[in-house]
């Protein structure tokens, strides 16, 4: 899977998941600040839909990590078995 | 299962133990359970003392525990314990009183042992009609954790 597919799914599930509306979504939108707003319920369900997804745990991950969809999706690639 | 068997499995009692019956549980999977609603309840005191009626968030109460026991059949590691972490799309259909037969209904729709995420659609039944459903969200946290934040408050 690439980096794009990666973040796209990442996105699907956000949108799916916690409901942001999608043209908010952009790759490098601040997901825990700004009009997004998430907040540390949210943020376990996306440590969940992250490890249904690629097998990744981010359990305890530092949360510049999660800063948005790029952090996101990088860490994904950087963790996930090939 | 009955309540002697329910007691073995879950921490709440009364006047906020809600589930009395199990008639069916696949651990795990899902579970169905009975309360009968009565007006001895001493929530109906003061909601609402002309007009008894159950108040949705006990509702929403009462699926939970039914919950509690498709997660943890068999008890849980004792340094943690489930929480309620979220309440999507809950709907009170229909008034619940006094003289009702709750038959609840749990199936867990979301479950990642890693995370310790737990999702669940519940639905409460009267005679077969619908009186409240949605969908709620568990999380398993150490007990010392939740006081922790509260120490230097005092």
């Amino acid at each position: 899977m690439n980096k794009e597919e990666v973040a796209a799914k990442i996105k699907d599930m956000l949108v799916e998941n916690l409901r942001i509306p999608e043209e908010l979504l952009e790759d490098d939108a601040e997901l825990f600040g700004g009009e997004i707003g998430l907040d540390s319920v949210d943020s376990l369900e996306i440590i969940s839909g992250i490890d249904d997804m690629f097998g990744v745990n981010m359990t305890g991950v530092a949360k510049e990590n999660f800063r948005d969809i790029n952090a996101l999706t990088n860490y994904v690639m950087e963790n996930a078995e090939a | 299962m009955n309540l002697l068997e329910i007691n073995k499995r879950i921490r709440q009692r009364p006047p906020f133990q809600m589930i009395e019956r199990v008639t069916e549980l696949e651990p795990g999977k899902s579970a169905t359970g009975i309360k009968c609603v009565s007006v001895n309840e001493p929530y109906f005191v003061g909601h609402m003392p002309e007009y008894p009626l159950m108040p949705g968030v006990l509702m929403i109460e009462t699926c939970a525990q039914l919950c509690s026991l498709v997660i943890e059949p068999d008890g849980l590691d004792d340094s943690k314990i489930y929480v309620l972490l979220k309440v999507k799309d809950f709907k009170f259909v229909k008034a619940v009183i006094p003289g009702d037969r709750l038959e609840i209904r749990a199936n867990l729709i979301k479950g990642n042992p890693n995370t310790g995420l737990y999702e669940f659609d519940v639905q409460i039944y009267v005679e077969g009609q619908v009186r409240a459903k949605g969908d709620l969200m568990f999380t398993a946290v150490e007990k010392e954790s939740i006081y922790e934040d509260t120490s230097d408050q005092r």
